[in-house]
């Protein structure tokens, strides 16, 4: 015996010559399986029949796909090529809903909570940064019980020297201990940072 | 610890705004700016509407007010701009997003920063806004913010 191909190689095929409507050569090969004595369908007229049987039309293709990153576990089609293959046939769907249950469930589970999970590097607007540290400046000057220096300190962290508040300078003469007014003599720019509650609830006490 | 109530009818309010009027005074509106996070947001928005301050606030506390005031037009002829910047599931401003507040704001909505991010108080914090070290930072995706928030309760 050859190598099983699947293709009835040995068939004369008829080709048309002329283009043919699909559903007249439906219809033509319909009626051939029905006149047929030796009852050989159209399909046997295109597949080989299976060495082991005729229910084996149709080999099964493997799948790629891992569903699963387990290693351990089968392949999504390994396993349900050997349910269908070893299971009664009633039984053989319930396996496969269970299977697919618990691949679909475990593919949710993993994949999507890394996406539940994940990050991404963002580009900040520099007066995102740079007035969201001067607002910072308020809480300074109140947990510092009025202290410039602490809050021109703050400033000046070399950390956030991208921003360049290092100028900013307190008006003590203006600010209040909830609010602090900052002033950069050399590009003019007056600023007042209204303080918050607080977004430690250690500190609330104190507040 | 949010009071959302009025800032309008509060005495920080009366205050910084008595307080803004000696720092106009001195410097001039010009090259004034204002900012605030939390209460302090909603005083400085507040302050920056009413008196047309360039604001820059941080998940502040809107008052239903303000929003209604927004809604009514009352600061429609105002020149200056007002940015708003929020983190998702930030709890303390969620009348910063409503249709009047963001036809008159800037409205940006910001992720939150790992490490700063697995409770809602924490998803608060203004430390989420600025970083160390430059303008790129590795933030949160925003399911990811709103993930982190609420699977750690509320500390």
């Amino acid at each position: 015996m050859g190598t099983y191909t699947g293709f009835n190689t040995g068939r004369n095929y008829k080709f048309h010559k002329t283009p043919q409507h699909p559903l007249e050569r439906i219809q033509q090969r319909k009626a051939a399986s029905i006149n047929n004595d030796n009852n050989v369908s159209a399909f046997d007229n295109i597949f080989e029949t299976h060495p082991q049987s005729s229910e084996h039309y149709i080999r099964r293709r493997q799948t790629s796909i891992n569903i699963d990153n387990n290693q351990n576990d089968q392949t999504l089609g390994n396993a349900i090529d050997t349910i269908t293959e070893n299971s009664e046939s009633e039984n053989a769907e319930k396996h496969i809903h269970k299977h697919l249950k618990d691949n679909i469930l475990g593919t949710l589970k993993s994949k999507a909570g890394k996406l539940l999970d994940s990050t991404e590097v963002v580009k900040d607007s520099f007066n995102q940064q740079k007035y969201s540290r001067l607002a910072n400046s308020s809480y300074d000057y109140f947990n510092s019980n009025g202290d410039a220096d602490a809050v021109e300190k703050g400033l000046s962290d070399s950390d956030y020297s991208h921003l360049g508040l290092e100028n900013y300078k307190v008006d003590k003469e203006l600010s209040s201990i909830d609010n602090v007014v900052l002033h950069n003599k050399i590009s003019g720019e007056t600023h007042i940072s209204f303080r918050g509650t607080t977004d430690d609830l250690k500190k609330q006490i104190s507040f | 610890m949010f009071n959302p109530k009025a800032a309008e009818n509060s005495k920080r309010f009366t205050e910084a705004s008595e307080q803004t009027d000696k720092v106009v005074a001195k410097y001039g509106k010009r090259f004034t700016t204002v900012s605030g996070h939390s209460q302090g947001g909603g005083i400085s928005s507040l302050i920056g509407q009413e008196k047309d301050i360039r604001g820059f606030h941080f998940n502040p506390a809107i008052s239903a007010k303000q929003d209604a005031e927004n809604s009514k037009g009352l600061y429609a002829k105002n020149i200056e701009k007002q940015v708003l910047y929020k983190t998702h599931m930030d709890i303390a401003s969620p009348l910063s997003y409503t249709q009047p507040i963001r036809k008159k704001f800037n409205v940006n909505l910001v992720g939150t920063k790992p490490g700063i991010d697995n409770s809602i108080v924490k998803t608060h914090s203004l430390d989420n806004f600025a970083a160390k070290g430059g303008l790129n930072v590795e933030r949160n995706t925003m399911v990811s913010s709103m993930k982190k928030a609420s699977e750690q309760g509320f500390l």
